[in-house]
C-alpha cells in the first residue's frame, strides 16, 4: 500500500497546473503575509517620528507592552480618564482637528501631543473605552462593557445579518458568562495578524483542490483508468491508495501554508501573547472564552477540516466526472462565492458554512443555528459539515471509481 | 481452465453493442476477428471487469467472474484498444507501478519490468518519458504491462496497432511462445495478426458471433467462394467497383490477376482457388463499409 501512496503522491505532484496553483497561492499568502507588516506604519510614542515597515511592529510592540496587564475596574477607570483626558485636550484647542501629527509637535510640543493625538489615536484606548461606552451610562466594569456590546449584536442581529432566537440569545449569553474577568491585556501582534488573515486560507483550499483534481478523472481523461482498474489491487486498494495519497496531500499543503503565514508573522512580531484571552485580537464584544493559543489551535485546525473536507468534496467530483476542469471549478466557486452570499440576509447564515466565509466568521462572530432549543455556534457547524463531507465523500469517490464503467 | 461467456449481452440505450454471446475458450490463443463497430472492444472490456454486462455472465471454470473480484483480476492482463499511460513517468516507473497494481513486491516488480522491457525491446528506452516514445513504442510498452504478471488471461485489443512489420513478427512471436497454458484473447481486424498464431477464430459482426472454430474450419467455409480472373489491366479497376476484390498483382503479360471473393463464379474463365483468412474476412464483411 505504502508504494502505492508513494506513486500516487507523485502523480499528484506531477498535474502541472495543480502544481502551479499550489505555489502560486501558497506564494500570494507569503506575499500578503509580508506586505501586511512591511506596510505598516505608526508613530513613535517617545519621538513623535513616524516609523514604518517592519521596525514599526517593534514601536507596535511597545506601545501595546505598554498597556500590558490586568483590565480591572481600576485600570479601565484609568484608561477613561487617560482618553477622556486627551479629549477634552483636544476640544479646549482651537483648530486641533484639521491638525496633522506633526503640525501638533511643531506647535504644541512633543508632550502635548503625547497627551492627546498619541491616546486618541491609541486603538487600545479606543477599544476599552468604546467598549466601556457600550453600557448607558458609560460602565465601571470592562465586563458589563463587554457584555453591552454582545447585546447590542444580538439586538440588531449583527446588522440584520443573522438575526438571533431567544434560545441563541441565551446560548451567547451562557458562553460569554465563561469568560474569566478581569481579562488581562498584552501584545500578542503575531496571532493576532495570522487570524485577522486566516480567511485568506481559502485561497490554499481552492490550490489543493485544484491539485486534487485529477485524483479520479485524470485515470478517465488519460484512459489509464482502463489499464489500472482491471489488476488484482486496482478496485481496492488502489481506489483507497488515491484517497490516502489526497488527504496526505492535503494535509501537507494545508499546514505548509499555514506554517508559512504564521511563520512569517512569528518572525517579524514574536510570539508573545499565546496565553492572553482571546478578547485582546478579537475584541471585547466577543463572547468566546478562549486564549489566544486555543484560538489560533481552533481556527487553524477548523481550517484544516474544512481543507480536508474540501479535498473531499474535489474526490468525489474528480471519480464522477470525465474531465478535470469543472473539477476544479466547483470547488473554487464554493470556497469563494458563499463571501457573496453573506450580503444576502436569507443565504448569510449558508454563505458563512463556505470555506472563507467560515474561516472568516468562526470565533471572531456570534453565528449560530437553531433548531428550537438546540443551539450550535459556527465553528460546531462548520466542525460537522466538513466531517460529514469528508466521512461520506472520500468512501463514495473511492466507490465511484472503483465502479467506473470504461467507455 | 475455461473460460465461460454466458450470454453476454452489452446495450447501450437502444443500441445492442453485444448480443447474448456466449463461447468457451480454453489456453491458447483465440482471435476475435471484426470490423470496426462488430462490439469486439465491449466484450473484452466486458471480459476484463471495467464495463458490466447487461446480462449474462463471465465464468472462469464455473465460478463468476465478478463475484471473484480481485481473485479474479489477479489473473488478467489486459491491453485496451486506446492504451493510456501516465505522460510524465518514465516506461520503468510505468512498469513499476503497474506492477505494484498487480501485487509485486518493489523489489520483484522492478525486475520483471526490467525483464519485459527487455523483451519488448524497450530495455534502453526505460528511463525516458512515456510521452516521448512512438505509437509503437508506447504500444510495446502495453504489451510488456499486459505480461506483467505472467496472466492466465490475456486480453489484447488490437495489439498490433501503430507497430511496423517486424514489430508485428516479434510481437506475434512473443504471444507465441507465451500462449502455452494461458488462454489469450485477441481482437483484431488485422487478419494476419491472428492467421499464424490463433488456435481458435471468432469472427464477430453485429455484437455476435457469426463463425466459430480453428482456422481452417473457419477459412474452409469460405471454399468455393475465391476466384481468380485474368483479366485486361484496365478492367481490374472497373471489377472492383461491382465485386469484393481481395487482390490485383500485374502478370509480366500486361494482363490483371484478379482475387474476387464472391459466392458464384463472377466472371466466365475465373477459377476457384484456395481461400485464406483474409477471402474469409472479406467474405463476412463484404457489406460492412456500406451500411
Amino acid at each position: 500500500m505504502g508504494t502505492l501512496i508513494k506513486f500516487e503522491i507523485r502523480k499528484i505532484l506531477g498535474n502541472r497546473a495543480g502544481m502551479a496553483a499550489c505555489l502560486a497561492a501558497l506564494a500570494l499568502l507569503a506575499g500578503m503575509a509580508f506586505m501586511n507588516l512591511a506596510t505598516m506604519s505608526t508613530r513613535d510614542f517617545a519621538t513623535g517620528e513616524v516609523v514604518e515597515g517592519l521596525a514599526a511592529q517593534q514601536t507596535y510592540l511597545q506601545k501595546e507592552e505598554s498597556h500590558a496587564g490586568l483590565l480591572d475596574d481600576a485600570q479601565v477607570a484609568e484608561d477613561a480618564a487617560t482618553l477622556d483626558r486627551a479629549n477634552q485636550l483636544a476640544k479646549g484647542t482651537p483648530g486641533f482637528y484639521d491638525l496633522s501629527s506633526d503640525e501638533i509637535i511643531a506647535q504644541y510640543g512633543l508632550g502635548f501631543w503625547q497627551q492627546t493625538r498619541a491616546v486618541a489615536s491609541d486603538d487600545y484606548y479606543n477599544e476599552i473605552v468604546g467598549t466601556l461606552d457600550s453600557a448607558s451610562p458609560r460602565s465601571t466594569s470592562l465586563r458589563e462593557g463587554s457584555l453591552a456590546r454582545v447585546d447590542a449584536s444580538l439586538s440588531d442581529g449583527f446588522e440584520h445579518y443573522f438575526p438571533y432566537s431567544d434560545a441563541e440569545v441565551s446560548y451567547w449569553h451562557d458562553k460569554f458568562d465563561q469568560i474569566k474577568w478581569p481579562v488581562e491585556f498584552g501584545y500578542a501582534g503575531a496571532w493576532k495578524n495570522a487570524l485577522d488573515w486566516a480567511s485568506s486560507q481559502a485561497f490554499a483550499i481552492v490550490a489543493l483542490c485544484i491539485a486534487l483534481s485529477g485524483v479520479y478523472a485524470g485515470e478517465y481523461q488519460n484512459r489509464t483508468a482502463a489499464v489500472a482498474l482491471p489488476t488484482r489491487r486496482g478496485k481496492r486498494a488502489l481506489p483507497a491508495a488515491k484517497a490516502v495519497a489526497a488527504l496526505a496531500f492535503a494535509t501537507a499543503y494545508w499546514w505548509l501554508c499555514a506554517a508559512v503565514v504564521v511563520g512569517i508573522n512569528v518572525a517579524v512580531c514574536g510570539a508573545g501573547g499565546w496565553d492572553l484571552p482571546a478578547q485582546v485580537v478579537f475584541g471585547f464584544n466577543n463572547p468566546y472564552p478562549l486564549t489566544v493559543g486555543q484560538a489560533m489551535l481552533a481556527v487553524y485546525g477548523l481550517g484544516y477540516l474544512i481543507a480536508i473536507g474540501m479535498a473531499a468534496l474535489t474526490l468525489l467530483l474528480s471519480s464522477k466526472m470525465r474531465s478535470t476542469m469543472p473539477v476544479a471549478v466547483i470547488p473554487m466557486a464554493v470556497a469563494f462565492l458563499g463571501m457573496f452570499a453573506l450580503f444576502i440576509s436569507p443565504l448569510a447564515k449558508l454563505g458563512a458554512l463556505t470555506p472563507m466565509a467560515g474561516m472568516n466568521f468562526a470565533f471572531s462572530r456570534m453565528v449560530s443555528f437553531a433548531a428550537g432549543t438546540a443551539v450550535i455556534d459556527l465553528p460546531t457547524a462548520l466542525a460537522i459539515l466538513y466531517a460529514v463531507l469528508l466521512a461520506a465523500c472520500t468512501p463514495l469517490a473511492m466507490r465511484v471509481f472503483a465502479r467506473h464503467q470504461v467507455a | 481452465m475455461e473460460l465461460t461467456l454466458d450470454r453476454l449481452t452489452k446495450q447501450f440505450e437502444a443500441r445492442i453493442a453485444v448480443d447474448r454471446v456466449s463461447a468457451t475458450l480454453s489456453p491458447g490463443v483465440t482471435g476475435l476477428l471484426g470490423a470496426n463497430g462488430a462490439g469486439k472492444t465491449t466484450l473484452m472490456r466486458m471480459v476484463c471487469d471495467v464495463m458490466r454486462p447487461t446480462s449474462g455472465q463471465v465464468l472462469l471454470d464455473g465460478r463468476d467472474a465478478l463475484s471473484m473480484g480481485d481473485e479474479y483480476r489477479a489473473l488478467l492482463g489486459y491491453l485496451p484498444q486506446d492504451f493510456g499511460y501516465y505522460p510524465d513517468f518514465s516506461a520503468l516507473e510505468f512498469m513499476r507501478y503497474m506492477a505494484t497494481l498487480k501485487g509485486f513486491s518493489s523489489r520483484d516488480g522492478r525486475a520483471r519490468s526490467v525483464q519485459l522491457l527487455d523483451e519488448v525491446g524497450l530495455a534502453d528506452d526505460a528511463r525516458r518519458k512515456v510521452k516521448t516514445f512512438s505509437g509503437g513504442m508506447k504500444q510495446r510498452l502495453g504489451i510488456a504491462q499486459a505480461m506483467l504478471n505472467d496472466p492466465a488471461i490475456l486480453v489484447l485489443d488490437e495489439p498490433t496497432a501503430g507497430l511496423d512489420p517486424k514489430e508485428r513478427v516479434r510481437f506475434r512471436n512473443l504471444i507465441a511462445g507465451f500462449a502455452q497454458d494461458k488462454i489469450v484473447i485477441l481482437s483484431t481486424h488485422i487478419v494476419s495478426d491472428v492467421e499464424f498464431i490463433a488456435n481458435r477464430i471468432l469472427v464477430m459482426r453485429d455484437g455476435g458471433f457469426i463463425m466459430d472454430g480453428t482456422p481452417e474450419q473457419v477459412v474452409a467455409q469460405a471454399a468455393d467462394k475465391v476466384w481468380e480472373c485474368h483479366v485486361e489491366a484496365h478492367r481490374a479497376e472497373e471489377m472492383a467497383t461491382r465485386m469484393q476484390v481481395a487482390n490485383v498483382r500485374y502478370a509480366p503479360d500486361g494482363h490483371a490477376v484478379v482475387r474476387v471473393v464472391a459466392d458464384g463464379c463472377p466472371m466466365e474463365g475465373a477459377a476457384p482457388v484456395e481461400p485464406t483468412l483474409e477471402d474469409l474476412y472479406l467474405l463476412a464483411f463484404r457489406d460492412a463499409g456500406m451500411r
